[in-house]
């Protein structure tokens, strides 16, 4: 009894991590926090005169707005490679557990071997391409009848 | 009868004498027009009052003095130009001329340079209060100093009574600061459109990561 408690905790905390996790705004990186701080700095400067030096504060700014957008498509990319990516495994172990119209087989042979090239290409961080096996693995599976659609 | 008849000869003779017309006159030669007032000769050539003339009125002008005093520049300048006819011709009325235009210039010289001196200052200050408006003094921090140097050489002189020098260092003062004016708004401009753009590149990376966040949120494309 006690031992079940303390694994719902520890699920119940888990759960808030994940969620808190994906909660985060994609603005809460160094990068952005980095270029406000420098953009305040710049107008401070700029309020007492050093013109030269609100110019770098701007310039700096600037650099780090670049990394923070490349932060955010970055993490984009992922998310979407990695919704991708589920949906396609979701979709052909569906089709593989009720099995599909012998018709239908080779486009299920060609699914999963798309599907192998999409994890393959997602965890060597190749994220477009993974995006693109993932969505060839869609657009074959979803021309595809169960057994029972018969 | 004889006293009679020589009586009578006498009266005719004396009648016949005083009828005759006079004798012609001799032509007289045009006598020469002589001038109201004779010329004195004796009286020196006033060189030096000539030449203290010539150099006050050159003082004036080099420092644009006479819209300053205008009515007393007028008569000297009158006196000036009476002076240079007289002179060699009346040295008397020559000089007399001189002196009132060396009177006349030195009044113009003693209203006008404070007056001009207060316009210099004046001019300065209104482009010194515009470099400061900008900040000047921090963008351009040695060139201000140098400019803020010069304008207190200039008061103090302009204090001590040395208004020629006044004028001078509050001309070349003028100069300085309009130039530390004009860079200083360069430079403000420059970093007026500097934090622009950065603040537009905030705000477009704002905007990406909110469209990123809803995306996210939503449960993907």
């Amino acid at each position: 009894m006690k031992k079940s408690l303390l694994l719902g905790i520890v699920i119940i905390g888990l759960l808030f991590l994940a969620s808190s996790a994906s909660a985060q705004s994609l603005l809460d990186n160094p990068d952005y926090k980095k270029a406000v701080e420098l953009q305040r700095q710049a107008e401070t400067a700029y309020a007492e005169g050093n013109y030269d030096m609100a110019r770098e504060y701007s310039r700096q700014a600037q650099e780090y707005i670049q990394r923070s957008n490349v932060y955010v498509d970055n993490r984009l990319l992922i998310y979407r490679a990695n919704s991708l990516l589920k949906a396609a495994q979701d979709r052909v172990s569906y089709f593989k557990s009720v099995g599909v119209q012998p018709e239908y087989q080779g486009y299920l042979d060609q699914a999963e071997k798309d599907l192998a090239l999409a994890k393959a290409a997602y965890e060597a961080g190749r994220y477009q391409e993974s995006i693109d096996y993932s969505k060839k693995v869609l657009a074959g599976i979803a021309v595809m009848k169960t057994v029972q659609q018969k | 009868m004889k006293k009679m008849l020589i009586l009578i000869m006498a009266g005719l003779a004396l009648l016949l004498f005083s009828c005759a017309s006079p004798p012609e006159q001799p032509v007289q030669p045009e006598q020469p027009v002589q001038p109201e007032q004779p010329v004195d000769t004796r009286a020196p050539l006033p060189e030096k009052e000539l030449a203290e003339a010539k150099s006050l009125k050159t003082r004036v002008d080099n420092n644009g003095l006479s819209e300053f005093a205008l009515e007393n520049y007028q008569q000297a300048e009158k006196s000036l130009q009476d002076g240079e006819a007289a002179y060699g011709k009346d040295n008397a009325k020559a000089k007399t001329a001189l002196d009132a235009a060396i009177a006349s210039y030195r009044t113009v010289i003693s209203k006008a340079f404070p007056l001009k001196v207060d316009r210099s200052k004046a001019e300065v200050d209104t482009i010194k209060a515009n470099a400061e408006s900008i900040k000047a003094q921090v963008a351009m921090k040695s060139e201000y100093a140098a400019a803020k140097a010069k304008y207190d050489e200039a008061v103090a002189a302009k204090d001590a009574g040395n208004f020629e020098q006044a004028i001078s260092l509050f001309a070349e003062d003028k100069t300085l600061f309009q130039n530390v004016y004009e860079k200083t708004k360069v430079k403000k401009e420059a970093a007026e459109a500097e934090i622009k753009s950065s603040q537009d590149g905030l705000k477009d990376a704002e905007d990406r990561a909110k469209a990123g966040d809803e995306e996210m949120q939503g449960g993907g494309q």
